[in-house]
């Protein structure tokens, strides 16, 4: 366990590693330690795939408004397809891969 | 509750036809710790490293712990002495700066001073100093002062032979007694410390994202920090220090609410037994 240990006045002092047996007789002002902040959230594969697709359109937005940019017919049609994807069928399924299946230029 | 290892190196040059293999012992947590038998010991003091700052625009990375070593003390098995462990600062989270490492000391019979060594300073943006500031020593035979943190590398390393390695722009802090995979070879006096960590440049797309990378540091070592570019990910998280090392800062650019910072390592007390 770790303790925040105290000064009279309610400062921290220190923290430590202790039980609380050890706190009790070695100090007069503690108080157990908490951790301030919030367990790390992992995206999901959906939020994921998300991000990417929101990526690869930003960084052809050049290309795609550029007339002579080279293969830009291809890069067209990949926004195409990365506009359509994710995209779900009647019963709110994803369908087309998402999120495993990426479109690819 | 004291964690009694015994060293590889002690067990080696027993078996070899010496006498009985001398205990080396591991503190972890504060204590009263008895002598188990007579002798004289060497004893190494190691503050807790400091936490690195989460998410911002540059990674501020936690300070070492600092080293404080007794070379030798005669011991009884009639003696006592009072054992503190710091524990290591919290990584910050969210724009938050890593709070300060706990202070070790190992006071008692037969010294006429504390062996201190304050715990190592967390990655901050206040004043001049963003970096964590190491730890600094007193009482004993050696008093190193910690590494400090570096931006974008990554935490400290405690510092045996003298003050502590800072990390380098791609690499966190690494011990200046460093030896790969020899660290269970600490032993009659002697420490042996781990490797750094390269920091992980996060990237521009998600795929080059692994979250599994080790980067957290080695024994004595500062652990890694990691530099998010874009926003691809909902969190980033440098890595921990090793025991007395420095936690990693975390940079996310452009997602400044998804960084932790990582943990600074815990101090340690270590007792080695030296031969007559």
């Amino acid at each position: 366990m770790k303790f925040n240990i105290k000064d009279a006045d309610g400062n921290i002092t220190n923290t430590i590693i202790a039980n609380a047996e050890f706190v009790e007789a070695n100090f007069e002002n503690y108080e157990l330690w908490t951790d301030p902040n919030p367990t790390p959230v992992e995206p999901t594969a959906a939020e994921v795939g998300r991000m990417w697709r929101d990526m690869e359109l930003s960084s052809s937005d050049q290309a795609a408004q550029t007339p002579d940019w080279p293969n830009r017919d291809n890069i067209l049609t990949y926004r195409a397809a990365l506009r359509d994807w994710p995209a779900k069928n009647e019963d709110g399924e994803y369908i087309n891969g998402f999120p495993d299946t990426r479109p690819e230029l | 509750m004291g964690i009694y290892l015994m060293a590889t190196l002690s067990s080696l040059i027993s078996s070899g036809g010496g006498g009985g293999a001398l205990p080396q012992i591991v503190l972890a947590s504060s204590q009263t710790w008895v002598p188990p038998q007579d002798g004289n010991i060497c004893i190494h003091v190691i503050g807790a490293g400091g936490g690195g700052r989460g998410g911002n625009v540059t990674a501020y990375s936690g300070g070492a712990g600092g080293y404080s070593k007794k070379t030798t003390l005669a011991v009884t098995t009639s003696g006592s002495f009072t054992v503190v462990v710091g524990a290591g600062g919290n990584g910050g989270y969210a724009g938050n700066n890593g709070t300060s490492g706990g202070n070790s000391t190992f006071a008692g019979t037969g010294l006429s001073a504390t062996l201190t060594a304050n715990g190592g300073q967390g990655g901050n943006v206040s004043g001049n100093n963003a970096n964590g500031a190491g730890g600094s020593a007193s009482n004993g035979n050696v008093n190193n002062t910690g590494g400090a943190g570096h931006e974008l590398g990554g935490g400290g390393a405690v510092g045996v032979i003298g003050t502590g390695n800072s990390g380098t722009t791609y690499l966190s802090g690494q011990s200046d007694v460093s030896a790969t995979g020899l660290e269970s070879f600490s032993g009659y006096g002697y420490l042996v410390g781990g490797v750094g960590k390269r920091r992980l440049y996060q990237g521009n797309t998600s795929t080059s994202y692994d979250p599994s990378k080790d980067l957290h540091g080695g024994f004595l070592c500062g652990g890694a920090a990691i530099n998010g570019l874009v926003n691809t990910v909902n969190d980033v998280s440098a890595g921990n220090g090793g025991v007395g090392g420095g936690g990693g800062g975390s940079r996310a650019a452009y997602n400044a609410s998804a960084g932790f910072g990582g943990n600074g390592g815990s101090g340690v007390v270590i007792i080695q037994y030296l031969p007559a």
